[in-house]
């Protein structure tokens, strides 16, 4: 007979872990495991790399939950944290320059055609944005930071980190927009209803 | 209006995360982790006592010696006149009674801060 997993709300499991309970730890990665790691592929880590700072995120998080008060959620907090140690292997490897350049500018891909599940698909319309845009707006968006954070996190001004966000917020609009034709059809269903 | 709504389905979006096939995989990956660094981490304690018990032990029978020394000292400049065969008397003495039981107790607790070592590294390993 196994020992069962340890149940109960994410800040009960926090404290628990925080009273050193791996076992109430584990739960919470087996919780939030799969969104840290999405994450880190929507900063722009690559599989290997993001798997990687998403197990060490988990550590340091074990090794600050007494740092963890339940204010927020935990899933948020262990994602901030996640993102932290992203940032720090981007600055040290100096991989990303993200200041504003002419792969920047440029418009949003609009492919015009494909289907409306590809148009919906964040991890797909992620992919039309510079480095610099996906991990501004991942990080305000993915990991709940705001603009002033992550120009702080960043080094870089607080209006590039906003430039960033509006050009990203921008051409995800563009990517992920419904089909014309599937505009047109709500709107005659409205009609319809209405 | 229609801003607000599409960053509210990209934060909703976001927070849905993706279905891996390996996620379990990766928690056992996690939770190893963290069972090796405590184990690590209680072994490198279990050390830590080991060798401040085995400096425990030096510093007293270190001691001892120093003073019961410094005591022959004394008492030897003192009693110069009576001889020397005396301080060698007394020399001596250092070794037959409070030394050997110093030495004794030193051994003691380094065969005790030993064992709880042994036994803490056959627990973990």
């Amino acid at each position: 007979m196994g020992v069962r997993p340890p149940t109960g709300h994410d800040v009960e499991l926090a404290a628990l872990a925080a009273a050193g309970d791996r076992q109430a730890f584990g739960e919470l990665v087996r919780r939030h495991g799969s969104a840290v790691r999405g994450l880190l592929r929507r900063l722009g880590a690559d599989s290997a790399t993001a798997d990687d700072i998403a197990q060490d995120a988990f550590l340091v998080g074990f090794e600050q939950i007494a740092d963890y008060r339940g204010e927020g959620a935990f899933g948020g907090w262990i994602k901030k944290t996640a993102a932290r140690l992203y940032l720090r292997k981007v600055k040290r490897d100096s991989r990303f320059v993200l200041t504003e350049t002419a792969e920047d500018a440029a418009p949003a891909a609009s492919d015009g055609s494909g289907a409306a599940a590809d148009r919906m698909d964040l991890d797909e319309a992620l992919k039309v944005l510079s480095k610099g845009e996906r991990l501004c707006v991942s990080l305000c968006y993915g990991a709940d930071w705001s603009h002033a954070e992550a120009a702080e996190a960043l080094n870089i001004p607080l209006g590039t980190v906003k430039s960033h966000v509006k050009r990203g917020l921008d051409k995800l609009r563009v990517r992920m927009a419904p089909p014309s034709g599937s505009v047109s059809n709500d709107s005659a269903r409205r009609e319809n209803l209405g | 209006m229609a801003d607000l709504d599409f960053e509210a389905q990209l934060s909703r979006l976001y927070g849905q995360p993706p279905v891996f096939r390996d996620a379990e995989l990766f928690t056992q990956r996690v939770t190893q982790k963290l069972d090796r660094g405590w184990a690590v981490r209680r072994v490198v304690i279990g050390a830590t006592g080991v060798v401040a018990g085995l400096v425990v032990a030096a510093q007293l029978i270190g001691g001892r010696f120093v003073s019961e020394f410094s005591a022959v000292s004394r008492d030897g400049v003192q009693k110069m006149d009576l001889g020397l065969d005396k301080v060698a008397a007394r020399y001596d003495q250092l070794f037959t009674l409070g030394g050997t039981e110093t030495l004794w107790l030193a051994a003691g607790l380094a065969a005790i801060a030993l064992a709880f070592a042994v036994t803490r590294l056959v627990d973990e390993v």
